[in-house]
């Protein structure tokens, strides 16, 4: 409930949680949302600066982020086991190790481009027909894994997606696999990363759709897919202080100048486990 | 903040057993909460994730929780730790003290690279 004792910014939140909570049941999230409101409210006054509420709120975590955690427990067991598990402690961390090591290591063998990898694992493998999108079910690049904090993090951020991908375009089963480990191929961290793979999932298929019609010469879908791109920074989803996306990739658009957009596309595709794109 | 893919999983497993610790002493609204293992340092990485997890625990039994309302404060849901939470915390912390103890006498016997830097 919004109130007019609350800190627009907390408002804001609520709101996106509310739109990224859709896949937890009514009574999880009635009860998660009341928690988020009385933290957030009594955390940011309405009286606090913009800066002060910015800083709480990132520190508090994206929707995604807690719906992820609430979706990755839901795949798990309690979080510390009734004592007839006993040790449970104990496995946890040790298994914590383990698995880290584990994926780590799948993260390094299945990546394309080490020479382990032949392109013949399930995560790589393309579907038989050929799909009508860069972005598919099955798109080229890392193994994905269907569980995990990153993965329910990626679903809640699909569902809060203010728009659809283009037609012909799905977004893929599953993660790239190593996200809740942090393992990036520079080795950095961290929460939220399933979130930032829809989010760029998202722009690689309208930037491929962009590029298609264009090569198509197809006015109509051209103009719906520019009209998708020119929402992209009013999502807030990157930060671009610069403006560089728009004054390089976007703007070019209005006069025909597509080399920006082609030059960005594989980029924003990799940022979504989406490799060897080439504009067409 | 960049730390090791070893340092997020055991976090990940032992917040949930922190919680438990701090409720031990008394029960314990969730900003406070939050607070309280912040300034322990390096247990969360997003607040908000306590939330889900104290949901998990008051599931399994190990806390309980209940509205206070009053005419000075926000209501506050306060948790607890219940008699099966109590039991569930001792048998962690003696874990914790085997596991820990086990590792670090196993990194002790490593010399550490900025050690080894030292030595050169």
């Amino acid at each position: 409930m919004t109130t007019a004792a609350e800190h627009p910014s907390v408002t804001a939140y609520l709101r996106e949680f509310d739109a990224a909570s859709g896949s937890l049941t009514a009574t999880r999230r009635e009860g998660l949302r009341e928690e988020i409101a009385s933290h957030l409210r009594e955390a940011i006054p309405p009286t606090s600066s913009q800066a002060d509420a910015t800083a709480v709120i990132a520190a508090f975590g994206s929707p995604a982020e807690i719906v992820g955690q609430e979706g990755a427990l839901d795949q798990s067991a309690s979080p510390v086991a009734p004592a007839d598990e006993s040790r449970s402690g104990l496995r946890i961390a040790l298994g914590a190790i383990v698995i880290a090591a584990a994926a780590i290591s799948a993260v390094f063998f299945l990546w394309p481009g080490n020479p382990a990898n032949t392109g013949a694992g399930s995560g790589t493998a393309q579907s038989d027909a050929a799909p009508s999108s860069v972005v598919n079910e099955v798109p080229e690049g890392p193994a994905r894994v269907v569980e995990g904090t990153a993965y329910f993090e990626y679903l809640a951020a699909i569902e809060a997606m203010p728009e659809p991908l283009p037609s012909g375009a799905a977004y893929p089963t599953g993660v790239p696999e190593g996200l809740d480990l942090g393992a990036t191929d520079d080795g950095a961290l961290e929460s939220g990363a399933g979130a930032t793979v829809a989010h760029f999932t998202w722009l690689c298929a309208w930037e491929a759709e962009y590029l298609t019609a264009a090569d198509y010469e197809d006015a109509e879908r051209l103009v719906a897919a520019e009209a998708m791109l020119t929402q992209w920074p009013s999502y807030g989803f990157v930060s671009d202080p610069d403006g560089g996306w728009v004054a390089n990739v976007l703007q070019p658009l209005s006069f025909g100048d597509t080399a920006g957009l082609r030059q960005d596309l594989p980029q924003t595709c990799a940022l979504a486990g989406i490799l060897n794109v080439t504009a067409p | 903040m960049v730390e090791s893919a070893a340092s997020t999983q055991l976090r990940r497993g032992v917040v949930g057993p922190c919680i438990l610790a701090l409720l031990s002493t008394g029960p314990r609204f969730g900003l406070q909460i939050v607070r309280e293992l912040n300034d322990v340092g390096q247990l969360l990485t997003s607040q908000g994730t306590v939330y889900p997890l104290l949901s998990r625990l008051q599931e399994a039994g190990q806390v309980s929780s209940h509205w206070e309302v009053s005419d000075t404060e926000r209501p506050r849901r306060y948790y607890s730790l219940t008699d099966v939470g109590r039991r569930d915390l001792e048998l962690f912390r003696e874990d914790w003290r085997q596991f820990s103890g086990s590792v670090g006498t196993l990194l002790q016997t490593i010399p550490s690279s900025s050690s080894e830097s030292e030595q050169s």
